[in-house]
């Protein structure tokens, strides 16, 4: 059975990593190094500072699929990554 | 247009790879301390994970979007070609799909860029190509 899944999607000069394992998920934008996950807390959370690991600030949505598609409709369209703009969208 | 390449592997695999890129566990947490990169926490996380679960199967896959590459008859004719008859070089497999070895170089070397193939040393410099996914998916 498997029970994990690692994606890597290049869009443009981004690249979206989404793992998930059965303790949790995370989603990462490479070269920002912005990471989204629920790992330690089982709540979605986004780590915008990427000098500061310990902050992070929680989001209402909390589906993995759902998140890493906004993320990636996100990419595709905008021309610079803004990262206030996307927390806006995934709050 | 969005190409998906899928490969099934296990822990174990999982692991060794994890090993040829970082050496060890500690390695990567050192890096991970001294650059603070993301990928890096996530790939520490899942090797922990693995070594306590190195019989679980993990299905990886590696999309690109983009509108740019395009695969065309004999792209599909070399990759159908290197899963199923295992050509011992890029002359070998040539010679399998009875075309001139010039002609195949250029769409060997598209298809590696591409990261659909990768070759390892064969005899006598020879180059054995061997595809790194299991499956192709394709989305328009």
């Amino acid at each position: 059975m498997t029970r994990k899944t690692q994606n890597k999607t290049s869009i443009g000069d981004k690249i979206l990593y989404k793992v998930k394992t059965p303790n949790g998920w995370s989603i990462i934008i490479m070269p920002d190094n912005i990471l989204i996950d629920n790992y330690h807390i089982n709540k979605a959370h986004i780590h915008p500072d990427p000098n500061n690991h310990a902050c992070r600030v929680d989001l209402s949505l909390q589906d993995c699929e759902k998140i890493y598609e906004i993320i990636k409709d996100y990419l595709n369209v905008s021309n610079a990554f803004d990262i206030e703009e996307l927390m806006r969208m995934l709050k | 247009m969005i190409i998906t390449l899928v490969k099934k592997q296990n822990g174990q695999e999982f692991i060794r790879e994890m090993e040829e890129t970082y050496n060890s566990i500690s390695e990567l947490e050192k890096l991970f301390k001294r650059t603070n990169n993301m990928k890096m926490y996530v790939d520490l996380e899942n090797w922990k994970y693995y070594k306590e679960n190195p019989e679980e199967m993990i299905e990886t896959t590696e999309s690109l979007v983009t509108n740019k590459l395009s695969l065309s008859d004999l792209d599909l004719i070399i990759l159908n070609t290197i899963k199923h008859e295992k050509p011992r070089s890029i002359r070998d497999l040539a010679k399998k799909i009875n075309k001139d070895v010039s002609n195949i170089q250029p769409k060997v070397k598209k298809l590696e860029e591409n990261g659909f193939i990768k070759f390892e040393e064969g005899i006598k410099n020879s180059k054995i190509p061997y595809l790194t996914f299991d499956e192709i998916k394709l989305e328009i």
